[in-house]
């Protein structure tokens, strides 16, 4: 799919191009996006949910990173009751592939650190063999987990200053430190810690705050 | 642009947990019992075997003639208390553990996790933990030897 998207976007750009980018590293704008799925989570299931702000600023072909938001998963039946809440942050970079599209679009990929602190409790009963039923009660305070994530996705911009777009994470390499009472689950901003990866997608609206235009070296044309 | 929407609602909808319903935890610790000069596996007549916690579904060993023996913990404690009793002698073995709950998944709900067996106490000759791990897997946690 990104292959796809990649080839029609890159299609368009070199269509377009007649200059190259320049080597000034100077920032020349912060973009601020806001995450759709929290929202759209919060309003169709009662499981899961929360928000998400991403804050992007615009050096040579590169955005520089700061992402943060809060996440809550809520599961249970009439046996059982389990909670994680908590926050996350993640900084990084993001390559733009197409930095010399003229409406300034973005196809990318990139790299995350991130960190979440987060709580948990989980209660209700198990049917143990030759002891009957046990009772479950656990409950994990502030917890810190940290992972590493590849990113990639586009933004394009759709009306002025306006950008929409998603990211594809692929989250790896969890790690939890702090006293844990029952095994934790799910790490908000990750996901299931069992698993050594886990997917993600984040769909953004953004804004973006141009405050200086982007050099653009003329491109040299031979003599010849 | 409208085929970019379908994409990424595809993805959206497509991107759902895939968990795995398989709980991974046991409650039951794994025992031989071997001699105490040779260490060869020895088959020993009990004549009763009971256990602290009061468990609801105690097989009975009554004149049991046993090589080894699958002994559970209770979930609602830190340590429990087995006691062996043969024609001539009985005897007490006190293992300790940490209970951790853990959820397998929504569907299937949480499920105890017994970690890090040891060895509180004894009144056999030798008990020796060969394996702390306490899982499904594991064929052999203890050796008590006669």
């Amino acid at each position: 799919m990104l292959i796809l998207i990649a080839c029609k976007v890159s299609g368009q750009a070199i269509e377009s191009d007649s200059v190259s980018v320049g080597t000034i590293w100077t920032p020349t704008s912060l973009r601020i996006s806001y995450d759709l799925i929290g929202p759209l989570q919060n309003a169709i299931s009662r499981s899961r949910g929360g928000w998400e702000v991403t804050a992007e600023v615009d050096v040579n072909k590169f955005y520089l990173i700061g992402e943060y938001g809060n996440a809550h998963f809520s599961y249970g039946d009439t046996t059982y009751h389990y909670r994680s809440e908590g926050n996350y942050w993640r900084i990084g970079f993001d390559y733009n592939m197409i930095p010399r599209d003229e409406f300034e679009s973005e196809l990318f990929f990139g790299f995350r650190y991130a960190q979440s602190n987060f709580d948990e409790i989980l209660y209700g009963y198990q049917r143990v063999p030759q002891y009957g039923y046990g009772l479950i009660l656990g409950r994990n305070e502030g917890l810190t987990a940290t992972w590493i994530e590849f990113t990639a996705g586009m933004k394009a911009r759709v009306w002025k200053q306006l950008y929409m777009g998603y990211t594809l994470r692929l989250k790896i390499s969890p790690g939890v430190s702090g006293e844990e009472r029952i095994e934790p689950y799910r790490i908000p901003g990750y996901g299931v810690y069992s698993l050594n990866n886990f997917w993600g997608i984040n769909y953004y609206v953004a804004w973006r705050f141009k405050f200086k235009e982007k050099y653009i070296r003329p491109r040299r044309i031979s003599k010849e | 642009m409208r085929k970019l929407g379908y994409i990424v609602l595809f993805c959206l909808f497509g991107c759902v947990d895939d968990e795995l319903c398989v709980g991974t935890g046991t409650n039951f610790v794994q025992a031989q019992f071997r001699d105490f000069t040779t260490n060869e596996l020895r088959t020993v007549t009990f004549t009763d075997i009971t256990a602290s916690g009061m468990p609801e579904e105690f097989p009975s060993y009554a004149d049991s003639s046993l090589t080894s023996i699958a002994m559970s913990l209770d979930p609602n404690r830190s340590e429990t208390t087995y006691y062996f009793t043969t024609a001539d002698r009985k005897d007490t073995l006190t293992l300790g553990y940490s209970v951790v709950p853990r959820m397998i998944s929504p569907a299937c709900g949480p499920e105890f996790t017994f970690r890090q067996l040891v060895l509180l106490n004894h009144t056999f000759d030798s008990v020796a933990v060969v394996e702390s791990t306490i899982d499904p897997e594991v064929t052999n946690n203890l050796n008590i030897y006669y």
